[in-house]
């Protein structure tokens, strides 16, 4: 199995690291196709140093478009599987704090009291 | 100046100074191989990647230069000259030996369902199976539409399982479980009720409004060994294959329902012979329609359920878990040794969890929960017996 990382973000980042913007446009761009990414510039960056060791693109590429015309092209890029993988990750963040988030409310409840309560309904 | 650069003059100089190369010995024998005639020397010729060498009896070995070994090669002649001498394969068995083969140009890395997943997912928290490839190959069954079927031992955690997956999918979730049918027609697909305003009216089931979610539900089919009769899984057999309708009645112009192309089936079976109330197995043509495929849980590890119990029952301490779930592990030995006819499910741990944290002994709380599956039977105690003497196995333990 192939030990290079794959995410949901990485096919429109592509596109927008080849039309030659900089690693904070694209995380811009990447945040309005998928709003609750947590990804940001660096993540962009170190995408766009692998794709530039891989040799996929040059360093240093012109810019052939404008923040907003990759914006129309990347939300129309997102593709089904990638949608699917970015709702699991959301997803998968949410249902990981609400496990924190038992904890916590089981740690401020006090028991005894509900104890208490519940007995004096019953006697 | 040397004899090369003397018969060659400034082309063979520029050549040399191009590659940075040392080339005392060189001769340069491109234009006619009959100009070396000198012993024991050796030429290139960069245009054409070839270079010569000439031994000891007059005979010229050959060798076409690969782009990658030009460099290399050039760099080593002298090494090569010295070793080829008396051999008329010097140049290629140096090279052999010297140069690793050309790679193989690797292929272009191609993003699967499955890479993206492990790269964007995280396992949650609640997942507490061992092995993460379960839980990334059943999202990808999610969005690849393919029906799975968990098997395994009650109270392992196969319903909490459905719930996790669909709220990770973000899916809406609908459970039916098979055991609690009184009617299987009208559970799936409905039933004729009376209101006297409107007269006798149909009422679709639950069901049919899950399957057309068009969300594309993610439908739990519980405990799907309870349906004895089978007419549950008849009913279902069109909708879990790529038929994907349920048929409301059996005439032939009956409505139909269609499936949406997002539903999804997740279902749970108990399967073994300790299940009195459920069918021993499935029919062998509802397995084949879960193409994502029949997974086949287990309970969890000792330390994954030791976790499990610490995060669903915050206070009970961290020695009493470690004993709740060691005692699990003996029992889960013995049933396994066929010594005992039923195991100690997660559920009932986290039940003993329960009573402790409520002020119960652990060696109470154990009986307790534990004994009832044990029952003595036409006086016969012998496993009651076993699961007593693992309590008191455990010693101060407890």
């Amino acid at each position: 199995m192939s030990r290079v990382k794959d995410t949901y973000w990485h096919s429109i980042a592509h596109v927008c690291l080849s039309a030659g913007l900089k690693p904070a446009q694209v995380a811009r761009i990447v945040i309005k196709c998928f709003p609750q990414t947590e990804i940001n510039g660096r993540h962009i960056g170190a995408y766009k140093r692998r794709l530039i060791n891989d040799g996929v693109i040059d360093k240093d590429i012109p810019t052939s478009g404008s923040e907003n015309e990759l914006i129309a092209i990347s939300q129309e890029l997102v593709s089904e599987e990638d949608r699917f993988v970015y709702d699991c990750s959301v997803g998968s963040m949410r249902t990981s704090l609400k496990c924190f988030e038992y904890k916590l409310e089981q740690a401020e409840v006090v028991v005894v009291d509900d104890c208490d309560e519940w007995i004096a309904k019953i006697k | 100046m040397s004899e090369y650069d003397r018969d060659y003059g400034e082309e063979a100089v520029e050549k040399k100074s191009a590659l940075g190369i040392r080339a005392e010995k060189k001769v340069d024998t491109s234009a006619d191989r009959d100009t070396i005639g000198i012993d024991n020397y050796w030429g290139y010729d960069i245009d054409t990647r070839t270079v010569w060498i000439k031994n000891d009896r007059d005979e010229l070995n050959m060798h076409w230069m690969r782009s990658s070994e030009i460099e290399v090669m050039l760099e080593h002649m002298d090494e090569i000259y010295a070793y080829h001498t008396g051999r008329t394969t010097a140049v290629d068995d140096f090279m052999a030996e010297a140069i690793d083969s050309e790679p193989e140009p690797s292929a272009p890395h191609i993003p699967t369902v499955m890479s993206k997943l492990r790269g964007s997912v995280e396992c949650p928290e609640e997942f507490k199976f061992a092995d993460d490839n379960t839980f990334y190959t059943m999202l990808r069954n999610i969005y690849r539409g393919k029906n799975i079927l968990i098997a395994g031992p009650s109270g392992c955690g196969k319903s909490s399982l459905g719930k996790i997956l669909a709220d990770i999918t973000n899916k809406p979730f609908h459970a039916f479980n098979f055991g609690d049918t009184m009617n299987p027609s009208a559970k799936l697909l409905g039933d004729t009720k009376y209101n006297a305003d409107k007269g006798t009216w149909f009422k679709p089931s639950r069901f049919i409004s899950a399957v057309m979610d068009k969300r594309g539900a993610f439908l739990m089919l519980d405990e799907v060994t309870r349906d004895r009769t089978g007419d549950l899984g008849n009913i279902l057999m069109p909708v879990l294959d790529g038929q994907k309708y349920l048929s409301l009645d059996e005439s032939d112009d009956a409505d139909t329902v269609q499936i949406d192309k997002g539903a999804f089936f997740f279902a749970t079976a108990n399967i073994g012979r300790e299940y009195l109330g459920a069918a021993h197995d499935l029919d062998r043509a509802w397995k084949d329609r879960f193409t994502g495929g029949i997974y086949e849980l287990d309970y969890l590890p000792q330390k994954k359920e030791q976790e499990l119990l610490s995060n669903r029952v915050p206070h009970i301490s961290e020695a009493d878990a470690y004993r709740i779930t060691d005692f699990a592990q003996r029992i889960r030995n013995l049933y396994k040794s066929e010594e005992l006819n039923t195991s100690v499910s997660t559920r009932m741990c986290l039940s003993v969890a329960e009573f402790v944290v409520d002020g119960m002994t652990l060696i109470e709380a154990l009986k307790h929960v534990v004994l009832p599956f044990y029952p003595i039977q036409a006086g016969d105690d012998t496993e009651r017996v076993r699961v007593l003497q693992t309590v008191q196995s455990m010693g101060d333990d407890l």
